[in-house]
């Protein structure tokens, strides 16, 4: 390690960034060239231009991983003191991860309430109920239950363990 | 066990190991395999070639920076072709390519600023990247790492002090031991 360039931080000092943190990937709908006709009395945004791209496709400004650091730099172009747009920022920050982390717990807990689970001796047993009608607008929905034509079986796969592997 | 330097005599075309040990570029002993091989008509080749040589001489003058890591840490690239004095500790790995600059890597002390504010003192992941200028995913997988390491030196390793006196090791002091 001691032969990279090494890069080392100072805990209650202004540091200089070790890289570009507000970067996006570059979606492959954007890479098209398009003829977009639109009026010249018109502005065209970069909402505007996602849209144009595709109807579901997000602007940079949505995209962006630091929507909260934009915040506050709006904060301080409008006057507010560099403390109180700090406090802002963090409290942000703190509530948009809070809600993330909330979100992923739901989802642990709604799939825990959709499971019955009954043990026995040596397996413990999982079932959740299905709609076996669930299978989209064109019959090929990805989650759908039972076989899909056109999507390989592997039942037959070489190399699979489908029995247990292990006593309980 | 010093070196085995056989006599021109013995040398024979299959024993090649032999013959590395040989740096002259003479050709005795290239004629003396070429004789007493019975199966091939062409002579083997020496092994001391041109570039063997020219390398051995280059490592023991301009090359002896780069035989051992530099003391102290630190990059030890090539010396740029343009400019003769290189600045130490330079980013610049490909003196051909200039525009490559090498990316600098987190060091330890770093890496352990970034667990403590995250999991010690519990700051959003967005703020510390942003007070320290890392990429969020780096600062994700930062800390991810570090609680494994964190898990492997709790679980894995085996603390000296338990096995030796503590006066005469410094601490903190590790032994890795994998079961």
């Amino acid at each position: 390690m001691a032969m990279l360039p090494l890069r080392s931080f100072k805990e209650d000092q202004q540091n200089e960034p070790l890289e570009a943190i507000n970067e996006i990937h570059i979606h492959p709908a954007t890479m098209k060239q398009l003829y977009w006709p639109t009026s010249e009395s018109r502005e065209f945004t970069r909402e505007d231009a996602a849209k144009a791209f595709h109807r579901k496709m997000l602007s940079a400004d949505q995209r962006s991983p630091h929507p909260e650091l934009i915040q506050m730099e709006r904060d301080m172009l409008e006057g507010k003191s560099p403390g109180e747009a700090r406090a802002r920022f963090i409290k942000a920050a703190e509530d948009s991860e809070r809600k993330a982390a909330d979100k992923q717990v739901q989802k642990a807990l709604a799939a825990e309430q959709a499971t019955t689970r009954i043990n026995t001796k040596r397996f413990e047993f999982r079932f959740r109920e299905i709609n076996a009608e669930l299978v989209g607008p064109d019959g090929r929905a990805i989650n759908a239950v039972g076989a899909k034509y056109g999507r390989p079986s592997y039942d037959r796969a070489k190399g699979m363990i489908r029995i247990p592997t292990s006593v309980p | 066990m010093p070196p085995r330097i056989p006599a021109p005599s013995v040398v024979s075309s299959t024993s090649t190991l032999l013959q590395t040990h040989i740096w002259t570029g003479a050709s005795t002993s290239a004629a003396a395999a070429g004789s007493s091989a019975n199966f091939s008509t062409t002579a083997s080749c020496d092994a001391a070639t041109v570039a063997r040589r020219a390398f051995r001489k280059w490592l023991s003058g301009p090359g002896s920076n780069y035989v051992t890591p530099k003391r102290g840490g630190g990059t030890n690239y090539l010396p740029q072709l343009t400019s003769l004095n290189l600045p130490p500790n330079s980013n610049i790995p490909f003196p051909l390519n200039p525009q490559f600059r090498s990316a600098p890597v987190l060091d330890d002390r770093a890496r352990e600023l970034i667990w403590e504010k995250v999991m010690r003192k519990g700051e959003p992941i967005k703020a510390v990247s942003a007070e320290l200028g890392v990429d969020i995913t780096r600062v994700a997988a930062v800390v991810r790492l570090k609680e494994v390491e964190k898990d492997w030196i709790a679980k894995v390793c085996i603390h000296l002090s338990s096995l030796v006196i503590p006066a005469f090791i410094p601490a903190p002091h590790f032994l890795h031991a994998f079961p």
